[in-house]
C-alpha cells in the first residue's frame, strides 16, 4: 500500500506542487518564529548574565509600602551609605549609581532615536569604570563634559571634542564630548543613547543630587554573592533599600524578557495559524480533485479487493507523505527565515544582542508534526470519499461526473452556523456589559459565522457570481465560458475562493477597527481638550524636565498654562496592603484647567478645582461609590491621609482619567513633583509662530514635543498606520498561500478539461481567447473570496467596534472606502496573477492530444 | 494484467468509453428511442422531401450534384508529408500523399490502424504542423500560416466532428451549436439555424446541458454545430466510433443529406466499411501513401478492398 501511494504521490508531482508549496509556506512561518524567538531568548538571556557580571549585590530604594505600586519618592541612597556598603565585610567594591532621562540632539537639533539615558562615568581603583571601555578620548571629568556610547555617536556624527546639545532634567545643556565607549553587554540593549558624566555632575543633571539611583556591590574573592547580601544587610541602617543578588536580577530579567518573549512567539503563531488554516483549504481541494481524477483506478482496488479502509489509509498515506516533504522543507526554509530576520532585527535602530541561530529540537518536531499534521487531517474527508466509491465504477463512465450532490444538508448547516453566529454577534452587542462574557460571547460568534459562511459560499458563489454576469459579458465567448466554468464546480471555488476570503476578512476587520479606533482617539483629542498645545517628552512616561513650566509661562503670548502631574493614591478609609483601592490621580493648576481641558460630565461640574475639591472619573466613582458632594478618604505617597470631596463626575478618556485635584493640594504630598504634560493656550491660538515661540522658550529641548491638535492626529494616525503595516504583513503570508490555491485550482481545471480546451482551439478560439477565459475565471473566484471576505471583514469590524465604544465612547464607525477599494483590487490582482501560469499552460496545450485524451 | 493496465491513467480509456455510451442509451425510456427513430428517418427517407425546396440546393441527385462541383475543389493536398520524431526514432505518417476533397462531395479516407488517415485529416485541418509539400483549403494555403491565422481559418472556414462529440459540458445543445459563431462574434443567421436543428431533430433538446443527452444526440448536437457556421468544407474524425449502429446510422445520414441536399463538403476519418458506404468516394491509405481510390462505395467493395490490406500485410 505504501509503494501505490509513494508512486501516486511522484506520478502527480506537479499536480501536488501548490500543495507542498501552501504547507511549506504555514510551516515555514511556525519555524521561523520558533527559530527567531528561540534565537532571541538565548541571546537575550546571555546579554543579560553579561550585564549582571559585575553586580553582586545591588542595593534599590525600598519601594513605598504605603501606596502600593507607587515608585519611592527621592531616592536616599546617599554618599554616606555608599559608605557604609563599601566596608561591609566581604565586599569588594561598591558602585554607586545615577541613572535618569537624557536625550541627545544630532547636529540639527532633532532627537536621535527614541531618547535615552543618562548615568555616571564612576572610576574604580584604577581610575577607570570597568563597564564603560572608553574606544576614544577620555572619560568626563568636569561639569561641562561628557561621554557617548559609540552606536549615538556614530548616528550622529559626533567626534571627541564636539559640543553636543542635550536635554536633561533642567534646561538644555550643551557639553563637550570628551569620549566615546563601547557598552559592555546589556546596557546597548535597550537600544537607547547613552550619556555619561562625572558622578557629581550626574547627580545635578538627572535630579538625584547627593544621591544615587541604584549602589551595586563587588563581592571579595572567595565571598558568595548570598554572604555578600547577608553581610550588606547587617551593615546596613533598616530600610535603607532593598538588596538583590547579581543572579536574582538576571533571573528577573530572563523571566521578563521571557514573557516578552512568549508573547511575541504567541502573536506570531497566531498569524502562522491562520496562514496553515489557509492552507487546510488547498490541501483537501488538492485531494478531492486528485481523487475524482482517479475514480476508476480506486474503484479498481475496489474491484480487485482492497477494503474500503486500505482505499482511506492509501490517501492518507500519500498525505503523510506529502506533509513530511512540505513539513520538511518548510522547516529548513523557516531557519533560513528566522537568520535573515535576526540579521534584519539587528540592523534595525534597537540594537539586539549576538547569539547563535538556535534550532531546537522541539522545532524541528512541531514544523513536521505541524506540517503532516494539517496536511493528513486535510485529505481526511476526500480520503473517506474515496473509499465510498463503488467498486462498478472501474468500468463506467470516462470522468466519474462531479458528484453534484444536492447541497441541501451543506446549506442547511451553513444557514445554522450562519444564523447562530449572527445571532451571538448581536446578543454580545446587546449585553456589552464591558466584562468577559460578551467578548466570548463576540469571539465565538465570529468564529460560527466565519464557519457558518465558509459552509454556505458553494450556495453565494451562484448569485454573487451572476453579479459580474453584465461585466463578464462584454468579453464575449470567453467571459461566458469562464463565468460558467467557474459555477462548474461550486464546492471548489468555494474552497478557494474561501482560503482568500479569511486573510481578506480578517485584514478588512482589522483595518475598520483600528480605523474606528484613530477617529475615536482623535475626537477624543478634539473634544476634550481646550488648549492650543500639549507639551510632553518624546519618549512616554518620562517626565518633563523641572524647568519646563517655568520657561513656557515666560513665552511671549500664552494665556493659560496647567501642569498635568500624575501619581498613584490609596482611596478608602483601610490601611490594608494589596493593590485594591489603588487609583490614578492627576494635579492640575485649579485656576487655569477649566480653560484648557474640557471634561465630559455626568453630574456636577468643575466648580474651583482647590483644597479638597476634586473631580473624579465616572469608573472611580463607581469603584467607590461616589456621587456629587462625596467626601472620601485617600492615602497619598507619603502616607498622610485626607478627605476630598467631589463636586463632579466626568466620563474619563485617553486625555484626562482618574481623580483630577489641584496641584498644590497634590504637592503638600510630595517630596518632589514630576511633571507629565503640559497644557497651554496662547492669545490668538494655535499657529506656526506661536509653536516656534514655545519651542524657543523650551530652550529647543530635542526630548521634548510640542504638539497641537493637528499634531496629535498625526501622531495617532502615524501610531495606527505602523500598527495596521506590521498587521498586514503578517498576514500577507495567507494572502500568499491564497494565491497558491488560486493556482491550484486553475491548474487543475486546465489539466481536467485540456479535452474541452483542445475543442475550443479546434473549432477556432485562439490562444488569447483561451487565456482569457481562465484568467477571467481566475478573477472571478478571486473577486469572489474578496467580496465575500470584505463584506465579512467590515460586519465583523462593526460588531468589534461597538464593544470598543464601552471603553472608548467617541469611537465612530469609519468605512475606509480607499482601503475597502484597495483589498478589492489586491483581491483582483491576486486572480490576475495566480492566472498567470495556468491560462499560459492552457494556451500552449497541444489541441491534438488533448482532443484525443479522455 | 491488463486489467491493472487499464486502470491507470495511461491504460486504454476507448475500451471503456464504449462501454459506457451503450450503457448510457439504456438508460432512456422508448419515448425517446422513438423520436430517434424518427429523426434518423428524417435524414435518410427521401420522403421528407417537404422540407428540401428550402434547401440552397435544389437538385436532389447525388449524380448531378457531383458533376456540377467536380471542378471546384474544397482542399487539396499535394506531396504533403508528416514526419515524427528525428534519426533513429523517425517515423513517416504522410509520404508525399497528394489529394483532391471535392467541393459537394462527401469523401471517406480508410486505411488500416497507423495508415496515416488521422495524420492526414488533421494536417489539412490545420490541427497539425506539415513537414513537406502543400495543404490548401480553398484557395489559402495552410503552409507557413502563424496560429492565429490558422485559428482564424478554422473559425471561418472548417467543421469539426470528433469521435468523443467534444461538446462543452456547461454550456447547452443550442449554446454548443452556436460556440464557433460566438467565438467569431458572429451573430448566427436564425433561420439557418432553425432549419438545421429541425433537421438533426434537436428541436425539443435546445436547453438540455450535454449530460442530459444520449451520445446519439451529442453527436448530433456536434453535427449542427458543424453545419450552423456553413464552413467551406466539414472534418469528421470517426464521428460513428462511440455510437450504436443505430445512432451511427442517423450521424451519418445527416451528414450524406448536408452535402446532396446542402451542397456542403464533409472529408470523414473512418475504419468502418459501414460507414465509408455513405460517402461519395473513398480514399485507400496504406503506410502514409494513398494506395486506391473508389467511387460511390457500398460496404462489400469496401470491405473487400480492405481485407486485401490485410492479406496483404499478411504476406508481407
Amino acid at each position: 500500500m505504501f509503494r501505490t501511494a509513494l508512486r501516486n504521490v511522484l506520478a502527480h508531482k506537479a499536480r501536488l506542487l501548490m500543495t507542498v508549496l501552501a504547507v511549506m509556506l504555514g510551516v515555514a512561518f511556525v519555524s521561523g518564529t520558533l527559530v527567531y524567538t528561540d534565537t532571541l531568548s538565548t541571546a537575550f538571556r546571555n546579554s543579560s548574565q553579561k550585564s549582571y557580571d559585575d553586580i553582586d549585590v545591588a542595593l534599590n530604594p525600598q519601594a513605598s509600602d504605603t501606596v502600593p505600586g507607587v515608585q519611592p519618592e527621592n531616592p536616599r541612597l546617599d554618599a554616606k551609605l555608599l559608605d557604609t556598603v563599601r566596608r561591609a565585610p566581604g565586599a569588594a567594591f561598591a558602585t554607586g549609581i545615577v541613572n535618569g532621562p537624557t536625550g541627545i540632539a544630532d547636529k540639527s537639533g532633532k532627537l536621535i532615536g527614541q531618547g535615552g539615558s543618562g548615568s555616571n562615568y564612576f572610576p574604580g581603583k584604577d581610575g577607570k569604570d570597568a563597564r564603560y571601555p572608553m574606544k576614544e578620548g577620555a572619560a568626563p571629568t568636569r561639569g561641562d563634559q561628557f561621554a557617548l556610547d559609540q552606536d549615538t555617536a556614530e548616528k550622529g556624527g559626533y567626534h571627541v571634542g564636539d559640543t553636543v546639545r542635550m536635554s536633561v532634567d533642567g534646561p538644555v545643556r550643551e557639553q563637550k564630548l570628551t569620549g566615546i565607549f563601547t557598552t559592555g553587554g546589556g546596557q546597548g540593549m535597550s537600544g537607547g543613547s547613552l550619556a555619561l558624566f562625572d558622578t557629581k555632575t550626574a547627580q545635578k543633571l538627572l535630579g538625584v543630587p547627593g544621591g544615587f539611583s541604584e549602589i551595586d556591590v563587588k563581592a571579595a574573592p572567595g565571598t558568595s554573592q548570598a554572604a555578600l547580601k547577608q553581610s550588606v544587610g547587617k551593615a546596613l541602617p533598616r530600610d535603607s533599600g532593598t538588596l538583590t543578588t547579581g543572579k536574582e536580577l538576571a533571573d528577573d530579567q530572563a523571566e521578563g524578557n521571557k514573557t516578552s518573549m512568549d508573547t511575541m512567539r504567541t502573536a506570531l503563531l497566531a498569524f502562522a495559524g491562520v496562514s496553515l488554516f489557509v492552507g487546510i483549504f488547498i490541501i483537501a481541494n488538492t485531494f478531492t480533485m486528485l481523487i475524482s481524477q482517479r475514480t476508476k483506478e480506486l474503484a479498481l482496488l475496489r474491484a480487485v479487493g482492497a477494503s474500503r479502509r486500505q482505499v482511506t489509509r492509501s490517501v492518507l498515506l500519500e498525505a503523510l507523505v506529502v506533509g513530511t516533504i512540505a513539513g520538511a522543507s518548510g522547516m529548513v526554509a523557516g531557519i533560513g527565515i528566522g537568520a535573515v530576520l535576526r540579521t534584519l532585527g539587528g540592523n534595525d535602530g534597537a540594537a539586539l544582542p549576538d547569539g547563535p541561530l538556535q534550532v531546537t529540537a522541539t522545532t524541528v518536531l512541531v514544523s513536521l508534526g505541524v506540517g503532516i499534521a494539517v496536511t493528513v487531517l486535510s485529505a481526511w474527508l476526500p480520503g473517506r470519499r474515496a473509499a465510498k466509491i463503488p467498486p462498478v465504477a472501474a468500468m463506467n463512465s470516462v470522468h466519474a461526473a462531479a458528484t453534484t450532490k444536492s447541497l441541501v444538508v451543506r446549506n442547511t448547516i451553513g444557514a445554522l452556523f450562519a444564523g447562530a453566529g449572527t445571532a451571538a454577534v448581536l446578543v454580545a452587542i446587546s449585553l456589552d456589559d464591558g466584562k468577559n462574557t460578551s467578548r466570548y460571547m463576540m469571539g465565538l460568534g465570529g468564529m460560527l459565522l466565519l464557519v457558518g459562511v465558509f459552509v454556505l459560499t458553494p450556495l453565494l458563489s451562484r448569485p454573487l457570481i451572476a453579479l459580474g454576469g453584465p461585466v463578464l459579458r462584454g468579453f464575449g465567448i470567453s467571459g461566458l465560458l469562464a463565468r460558467q466554468n467557474a459555477l462548474r464546480n461550486p464546492r471548489r471555488t468555494a474552497a478557494t475562493a474561501s482560503a482568500l476570503m479569511i486573510g481578506l476578512t480578517l485584514i478588512t476587520g482589522m483595518t475598520v477597527i483600528a480605523k474606528g479606533v484613530e477617529t475615536g482617539i482623535n475626537n477624543v483629542a478634539a473634544s476634550s481638550l481646550k488648549a492650543d498645545y500639549s507639551i510632553a517628552m518624546s519618549s512616554e512616561g518620562q517626565p518633563l524636565p523641572s524647568t519646563a513650566e517655568k520657561q513656557v509661562k515666560g513665552a511671549a503670548g500664552v494665556s493659560a498654562v496647567s501642569p498635568m502631574r500624575k501619581d498613584m493614591v490609596r482611596v478608602g478609609a483601610g490601611a490594608g496592603a494589596g493593590s485594591k483601592g489603588a487609583s490614578m490621580v492627576v494635579g492640575v493648576d485649579g485656576k487655569t484647567f477649566g480653560s484648557l481641558g474640557n471634561l465630559d460630565f455626568t453630574k456636577g461640574s468643575l466648580g474651583s478645582l482647590h483644597g479638597d475639591r476634586v473631580v473624579v472619573d465616572s469608573g472611580t466613582a463607581r469603584d467607590h461609590g461616589l456621587k456629587t458632594g462625596s467626601r472620601f478618604p485617600v492615602t497619598f505617597p507619603d502616607g498622610k491621609k485626607a478627605d476630598l470631596t467631589v463636586s463632579g463626575v466626568y466620563n474619563g478618556n485617553q486625555m484626562f482619567d482618574g481623580i483630577i485635584l489641584d496641584k498644590d493640594t497634590l504637592a503638600s504630598h510630595q517630596k518632589r513633583t514630576t511633571t507629565q504634560q503640559l497644557l497651554v493656550s496662547m492669545d490668538g491660538g494655535a499657529t506656526d509662530a506661536h509653536k516656534n515661540e514655545l519651542v524657543k522658550a523650551l530652550g529647543k529641548n530635542p526630548a521634548l514635543t510640542v504638539s497641537d491638535k493637528q499634531d496629535i492626529a498625526d501622531a495617532v494616525s502615524k501610531l495606527f498606520t505602523i500598527l495596521l503595516n506590521m498587521l498586514y504583513g503578517l498576514l500577507g503570508m495567507a494572502v500568499v498561500v491564497a494565491v497558491l490555491g488560486v493556482v491550484n485550482t486553475l491548474a487543475m481545471s486546465v489539466f481536467e478539461r485540456s479535452q474541452e480546451i483542445g475543442m475550443l482551439r479546434a473549432i477556432g478560439l485562439d490562444r488569447l481567447g483561451i487565456k482569457r477565459m481562465v484568467r477571467l475565471e481566475s478573477l472571478i473566484i478571486s473577486l469572489f473570496g474578496g467580496v465575500l471576505g470584505i463584506g465579512l471583514g467590515v460586519f465583523l469590524g462593526w460588531a468589534v467596534g461597538k464593544l470598543i465604544e464601552g471603553g472608548l465612547p467617541t469611537y465612530e464607525l469609519v468605512l475606509p472606502w480607499g482601503e475597502l477599494a484597495v483589498f478589492l483590487g489586491l483581491a483582483g490582482l491576486v486572480g490576475v496573477l495566480a492566472a498567470l501560469w495556468p491560462a499560459l499552460r492552457a494556451a500552449r496545450l497541444n489541441m491534438l492530444e488533448a482532443i484525443k485524451a479522455e | 494484467m491488463t486489467a491493472v493496465r487499464m486502470a491507470t491513467p495511461q491504460g486504454s480509456p476507448r475500451t471503456v468509453t464504449r462501454v459506457d455510451v451503450p450503457g448510457r442509451l439504456l438508460t432512456h425510456d422508448g419515448n425517446v428511442r422513438f423520436r430517434f427513430a424518427a429523426g434518423a428517418l428524417a435524414g435518410t427517407v427521401p420522403g421528407i422531401s417537404t422540407d428540401r425546396s428550402s434547401f440552397p440546393v435544389t437538385t436532389t441527385h447525388s449524380g448531378v450534384s457531383r458533376a456540377q462541383h467536380a471542378t471546384a475543389v474544397a482542399a487539396r493536398a499535394t506531396d504533403l508529408s508528416k514526419v515524427y520524431g528525428q534519426g533513429e526514432t523517425q517515423v513517416v505518417a504522410l509520404d508525399a500523399v497528394s489529394v483532391d476533397f471535392h467541393q459537394a462531395q462527401f469523401t471517406a479516407i480508410m486505411g488500416p490502424s497507423g495508415s496515416g488517415k488521422s495524420t492526414l485529416m488533421h494536417c489539412m485541418a490545420g490541427l497539425d504542423s506539415i513537414s513537406g509539400g502543400s495543404a490548401r483549403i480553398g484557395d489559402t494555403e495552410l503552409t507557413g500560416l502563424k496560429d492565429k491565422k490558422l485559428t482564424q481559418l478554422r473559425r471561418d472556414k472548417i467543421g469539426f466532428i470528433f469521435q468523443a462529440f467534444n461538446l462543452l459540458p456547461t454550456l447547452t445543445a443550442l449554446e454548443n451549436i452556436t460556440l464557433p459563431m460566438d467565438i467569431a462574434g458572429r451573430k448566427p443567421d436564425r433561420a439557418w439555424l432553425n432549419q438545421v436543428v429541425e433537421t438533426v431533430g434537436l428541436s425539443g433538446r435546445l436547453k438540455h446541458r450535454p449530460s442530459q443527452l444520449s451520445g446519439g444526440q451529442q453527436q448530433r448536437v456536434a453535427v449542427a454545430r458543424a453545419l450552423a457556421s456553413r464552413p467551406e468544407i466539414i472534418f469528421a474524425d470517426e464521428p460513428t466510433g462511440n455510437l450504436d449502429s443505430r445512432s451511427g446510422a442517423e450521424v451519418l445520414g445527416f451528414l450524406r443529406n448536408s452535402v446532396r441536399e446542402l451542397g456542403q463538403t464533409v472529408v470523414m476519418v473512418t475504419h468502418d466499411p459501414v460507414a465509408a458506404s455513405y460517402a461519395n468516394r473513398v480514399v485507400f491509405l496504406a503506410d502514409g501513401k494513398i494506395v486506391d481510390e473508389m467511387p460511390d462505395p457500398t460496404a462489400d467493395l469496401v470491405l473487400e478492398r480492405m481485407k486485401g490490406f490485410d492479406s496483404k500485410r499478411r504476406t508481407s
